[in-house]
């Protein structure tokens, strides 16, 4: 009930202001300022009731940021989520070092058997499905113009493969909340993890082909086979390097570190951005270096390398909520409410298919290596949350298929927003049931909770 | 944006620099003194900014600005939770009364030497009367951490001292915020479209009013058992809107999350936890806006140092003279009354001093100003590190032994 108060007077007093000051919104004083702070309050108390339904709190940022943004109360133009969009990276640096961070060798390779069957499994088997499903109903639902078979096969694949995007930072968020620890939440961030990198080789390799075929407005497909491999190695030499830093840091210092963490996201989001512009300059196209990259592998490299992860850990625990709740905000004003509106009967088919195709993978995976059926339960609950990179990878495709891309881009933006809010509930659930999730009070149920 | 990333890298240098090493090397006491106040961030500050290596120039000051409407919401709450009125009775009611009385006097005394001296230079300036009124209202600020720093130095039976000078300036503190709280609403803010067109009184109320529902709804989420993150995000979430406010509505922050903090402080339970909390995060958010004031800082004209030099000395000699009269009586119940020297002890005027003069240059003087604001500010900035030099030699003498 006072959370309830608290958000009413919020809303009302945030209302008000937009009321009485329309034009003052664009300034980005009021901006960052009474709009950051509004999004903050308002998502923090809808997680905290969403938690009180027994739903994730992730499920409540994200409703928060849908029910406020553009396309329901309106609270949040377009152009004013563009300022606190340097935000929205911060946070998915933090997000990215705590992935890497929660990486420990040591413990992955107690379950090398089980990870190297879902990292093979899930891509294999949710490719294939939806790769299959898209070559053959693609025609039939009249979605794009007639494109020649080859044509269709690239683009049936690259469905398939942004199908295996998952979400890093929406698990570690489902981890952190229920403080889960344990061989399971740890394999499912390892394969979530391990799955983001092989869709982003994946995606630009499969783009490589669309420019080849003529199709698309790729300009530079030849460059693709060296940028691809030059991008992923400078990104992680990167994060060896960041890693390097950091554990000096400890070593020497070792004081405030919320202050410096925020100064290395700072200086790895624009870092990245200041060298696409200087690798143009210099060797005539430019080097995206991948800040999700670079921060998670300088986490995995801190943790088992220099073996500095643990000063860290604790400083990201004592802020990872204000990241969380900005980061999942901002990613619910984004999700498209009027794409879903307009395709909720394809993406619901799609989503289906997929989800289809994860529960296959996880239970063929488990069966092969003689787990319990129940275990291939929880690990297909665990994969199905999608957002960042799905979003960023299917944005390209509107370019390389400028006739019909924008239906399609419509299409997978609406599974987006399915998945990312199904998955979120769906993994909280399985933690729970793995009994990992230490954050939750289990409530009883069937005949024990009768009796 | 880079250069964001460049003082926040310089930042932490900095900072752990200054940690390691200064003020373990510094021979001086009051020169170490001046390294843990951390008052040397405004020359970095300067440093950087545009008069000299150009790191922070005037469109990265742009962009962060918002930073500095948060800065100035944090130091109020601050400010305010420091305000329980079971604590500020320890000395007496009386003792209110001869502290006002002190503050009423040194404002005047600055009040009339700063305008003979201003009158010399701009004797027609339509604005003379709001740089001095800045000026004077900044002299009532004592940084409260310094003297509490300085205490840990001194035998156990001058530390009672130390209570007394910090009674003191919190109490300034909140007439000085008070003050300029109601300045602040006789002037619509230098950017357009922003700003209620009301009565200064009027927006002086609705600051207490919004402060006070801001310390409310504090006060109904800090109810509940939270976490200490949960705690943080609520506090940053409203400190953040908080400030986004007065910012849109032309009112003070630093007046309305002072009056949050009181509310917090005397009906919750929890308001020492909640100090905590704020202190934790106090020292960077603190450093950085130390530095963001310092790059502000123009030291153009040698008008602006004779000015800052006039300044400190003119608030010195009227926190002298009116100590001498009023602070005496003040503490009539103490065991060891304090010496007629005690208004040299409150010389120190970082913290509050720059809040204020960062809360003046953001609210009434911006760039395309008058002239005589500007060099206000900038005499401000630089009479605040002044005093942090001479704060030590007052502070020595007043807890001299016998």
């Amino acid at each position: 009930m006072t959370h309830l108060f608290v958000l009413i007077v919020l809303v009302l007093l945030q209302g008000l202001l937009l009321k009485g000051f329309p034009q003052a919104f664009s300034l980005v004083e009021v901006q960052l300022t009474l709009n950051f702070g509004f999004l903050l309050l308002a998502a923090y108390l809808f997680g905290e009731w969403t938690a009180r339904i027994r739903l994730p709190k992730l499920t409540g940022y994200l409703f928060a940021g849908i029910l406020l943004g553009p396309d329901v109360l309106g609270y949040f133009s377009r152009e004013s989520l563009v300022s606190l969009g340097f935000i929205d990276e911060l946070a998915l640096a933090f997000i990215a070092l705590s992935a890497g961070l929660e990486l420990r060798m040591q413990d992955l390779r107690k379950q090398w058997r089980v990870l190297s069957g879902l990292i093979v499994g899930i891509p294999v088997t949710v490719f294939c499905t939806i790769f299959s499903f898209l070559y053959f109903a693609l025609p039939q639902l009249g979605l794009l113009p007639a494109l020649p078979p080859a044509q269709r096969w690239i683009l049936a694949a690259l469905l398939g493969t942004l199908a295996i995007a998952r979400s890093p930072s929406s698990t570690l968020a489902v981890i952190k909340e229920c403080k889960a620890r344990g061989e399971f939440s740890e394999s499912v961030l390892c394969v979530t993890v391990v799955m983001d990198i092989l869709v982003i080789i994946l995606f630009s390799l499969f783009l490589t082909l669309v420019g080849a075929t003529g199709t698309a407005a790729v300009t530079h497909a030849d460059d693709l086979w060296v940028k691809i491999p030059a991008e992923l190695a400078l990104s992680l030499l990167l994060g060896f390097f960041l890693a390097w830093f950091m554990s000096v840091y400890v070593k020497y210092i070792k004081t405030e570190g919320i202050f410096f963490l925020l100064c290395v996201a700072f200086l790895v989001t624009r870092l990245t951005h200041a060298f696409a512009g200087t690798s143009e300059a210099v060797i005539g196209f430019s080097l995206h270096l991948e800040p999700l990259l670079i921060c998670m592998s300088a986490g995995f490299f801190l943790q088992n390398l220099f073996k500095k992860g643990a000063f860290y850990e604790t400083t990201i625990d004592q802020s990872f909520l204000p990241i969380f709740v900005v980061f999942f905000a901002l990613a619910g004003t984004g999700l498209s409410l009027e794409a879903l509106g307009s395709m909720w009967q394809w993406a619901m088919l799609y989503a289906g298919i997929r989800i289809l195709g994860v529960f296959l993978a996880c239970h063929g995976t488990m069966r092969v290596l003689g787990a319990p059926f129940r275990r291939g339960n929880l690990y297909g609950m665990s994969f199905i949350t999608q957002a960042g990179v799905s979003i960023g990878l299917a944005g390209l495709i509107p370019r390389s298929y400028p006739e019909g891309g924008e239906v399609l881009f419509t299409l997978l933006l609406a599974v987006i927003v399915i998945n990312q809010i199904v998955g979120p509930i769906a993994f909280k659930f399985a933690l729970v049931k793995s009994g990992e999730a230490k954050g939750v009070a289990r409530k009883p149920v069937g005949r024990s909770a009768r009796s | 944006m880079k250069t964001i990333a460049a003082i926040l890298f310089l930042a932490v240098l900095a900072l752990a620099g200054h940690r390691k090493s200064f003020v373990k090397v510094l021979p001086s006491r009051a020169a170490s003194f001046f390294f843990l106040t951390g008052t040397e961030f405004l020359l970095v500050g300067y440093l950087l900014g545009d008069s000299f290596l150009g790191i922070l120039d005037a469109a990265t000051l742009d962009q962060v600005r918002p930073f500095l409407i948060v800065g100035l919401g944090w130091i109020g709450l601050l400010a305010g939770i420091q305000l329980e009125w079971k604590a500020l009775g320890m000395f007496g009611r009386t003792s209110y009364l001869w502290i006002l009385l002190y503050g009423c006097c040194v404002l005047f005394l600055v009040s009339v030497g700063l305008y003979g001296l201003f009158h010399i230079w701009f004797p027609s300036d339509p604005q003379l009367g709001l740089a001095v009124a800045v000026l004077a209202v900044t002299a009532l600020c004592t940084a409260q951490a310094s003297i509490a720093l300085w205490m840990q130095h001194v035998s156990k039976q001058k530390r009672p001292l130390g209570l007394m000078l910090q009674f003191v300036s919190s109490v300034n503190d909140v007439i000085a915020i008070v003050l300029f709280g109601l300045l602040v609403g006789f002037y619509q803010p230098a950017q357009g479209g922003i700003g209620l067109p009301l009565l200064p009184l009027q927006k002086f109320v609705l600051s207490l009013l919004l402060g006070a529902l801001m310390g409310l709804l504090l006060l109904i989420l800090f109810r509940r058992r939270l976490g200490e993150v949960d705690k943080v995000l609520i506090v940053i979430g409203l400190v953040l809107f908080g400030g986004g406010m007065a910012y849109l509505l032309g009112i003070s922050p630093l007046l309305l999350h002072l009056v949050a903090g009181m509310v917090l402080a005397n009906l919750s339970l929890k308001s020492e936890e909640t100090f905590q909390l704020l202190m934790c995060i106090e020292r960077p958010l603190y450093l950085i806006f130390l530095m963001i004031a310092g790059a502000y800082l123009r030291i153009g004209s040698p008008l602006v140092v004779l000015l800052a030099v006039a300044y400190a000395l003119i608030r010195a000699l009227s926190q002298g003279v009116a100590g001498r009269v009023f602070l005496r009586r003040a503490f009539p119940d103490a065991e060891n009354p304090p010496t007629r020297a005690l208004g040299w002890g409150l010389t120190s005027q970082a913290g509050l001093g720059v809040a204020l003069a960062v809360h003046f240059h953001l609210w009434i003087a911006d760039p395309s100003s008058l002239p005589i604001l500007n060099i206000t500010f900038s005499v401000l900035l630089l009479a605040i590190l002044l005093n942090e030099l001479i704060s030590p030699f007052g502070l020595a003498y007043v807890t001299k032994e016998k």
